[in-house]
């Protein structure tokens, strides 16, 4: 269990490398381009048009950059403690941007619909994003290219309810023996203290709101 | 030469870079565009990206090879090794670059593939 979970955080990182490592191509691109622009006129003037479009290439790539590496840093820095106050949005979102480039990979895209106002609780930060990464996984591995995965969160009954649903073309049944209370998902959710259900079509993971922090 | 990789404006600025050094490079952003462009036109020399959504960049050289096996492929990756080199040399391919790379060094690739290349 331990070693698919460092597997979880490794390919979590490649995913975030790769993505920066794209934005730092386009960054060095548009700077040799805008280097030979400046060799080519050196002698007939430059373009301000053409360089204002190459400095907002780069800014843009900065700021796509910057953001990745901000979800990255909060997703490591919540890992130092094993219980801590969170949103569980903020932790949905972090993980959604984070595997982003694996959907992507896939053809598959993600519709985030998360309920605004919710409490703030006190739980495993790693374990939930663990859980969420293998359940959000499960639903890549059975759905076709161009497919969309719908993730929303409300407050309900004393339970986070995260929903996770999927649209568009289906490569296989999803695997439930995964889900079980003891397959891999069903132990993790166990340890987490939430409970899991699927009908086919929707996966939803409620974890109860007991330790609420005001 | 054709240019192959998902990352739109990467492909882009790389296409007009080498278009300034005398190369007639064009763009595509799909393996599936890539590959008609092999079967209408097959250029001389390909850069491929190895990993872009779909097909797997190895799949797409295994295809062109099929397809136009006179056609250089240089794969584009964001990491390379020894043990890599070997496999996708096996697969067909004349050459791999770290992207990004030096563009001084990529179009002594380009150059180094083309010459070699099977007529």
């Amino acid at each position: 269990m331990k070693d698919l979970r460092m597997s979880f955080i490794g390919r979590i990182i490649s995913s975030y490398t790769h993505e920066v490592k794209n934005y730092l191509a386009i960054i060095k691109e548009t700077n040799g381009l805008m280097k030979d622009v400046v060799e080519i006129k050196k002698s007939r003037g430059l373009d301000e048009k053409q360089f204002l479009g190459f400095m907002g290439c780069i800014d843009e790539q900065v700021g796509r950059a910057t953001a990745i590496t901000d979800y990255l840093y909060r997703f490591a820095h919540r890992m130092e403690d094993d219980r801590v106050a969170v949103h569980i949005n903020d932790l949905v979102d972090e993980l959604v941007a984070l595997m982003s480039r694996l959907a992507y990979r896939k053809r598959i895209s993600f519709d985030k619909m998360l309920r605004g106002g919710l409490p703030t609780t006190i739980l495993n930060p790693m374990l939930f994003h663990y859980l969420l990464f293998c359940l959000i996984e499960a639903k890549m591995l059975c759905l076709d290219k161009n497919g969309v995965i719908s993730i929303n969160t409300h407050f309900s009954d004393g339970y986070f309810c995260i929903t996770l649903a999927c649209e568009g073309g289906a490569l296989q049944s999803s695997d439930t023996t995964k889900t079980s209370d003891t397959g891999e998902i069903g132990v993790v959710a166990k340890e987490l203290g939430a409970v899991i259900s699927d009908n086919g079509s929707e996966t939803v993971i409620k974890v109860p709101a007991v330790a609420q922090v005001k | 030469m054709l240019l192959v990789d998902d990352e739109v404006e990467f492909a882009s600025t790389l296409a007009e870079r080498l278009q300034i050094r005398g190369f007639d490079a064009k763009a595509v952003f799909c393996a599936e565009e890539a590959l008609d462009m092999v079967r209408s036109e097959p250029p001389d020399v390909v850069l491929l990206d190895l990993k872009m959504p779909g097909m797997s960049g190895v799949e797409v050289l295994k295809t062109i090879k099929k397809i136009s096996p006179s056609c250089a492929v240089i794969l584009l990756t964001g990491h390379g090794s020894e043990q890599c080199a070997a496999e996708w040399a096996a697969d067909g391919a004349a050459d791999y670059a770290i992207k990004p790379s030096e563009i001084e060094t990529l179009v002594a690739k380009i150059d180094r593939a083309n010459e070699k290349r099977p007529t």
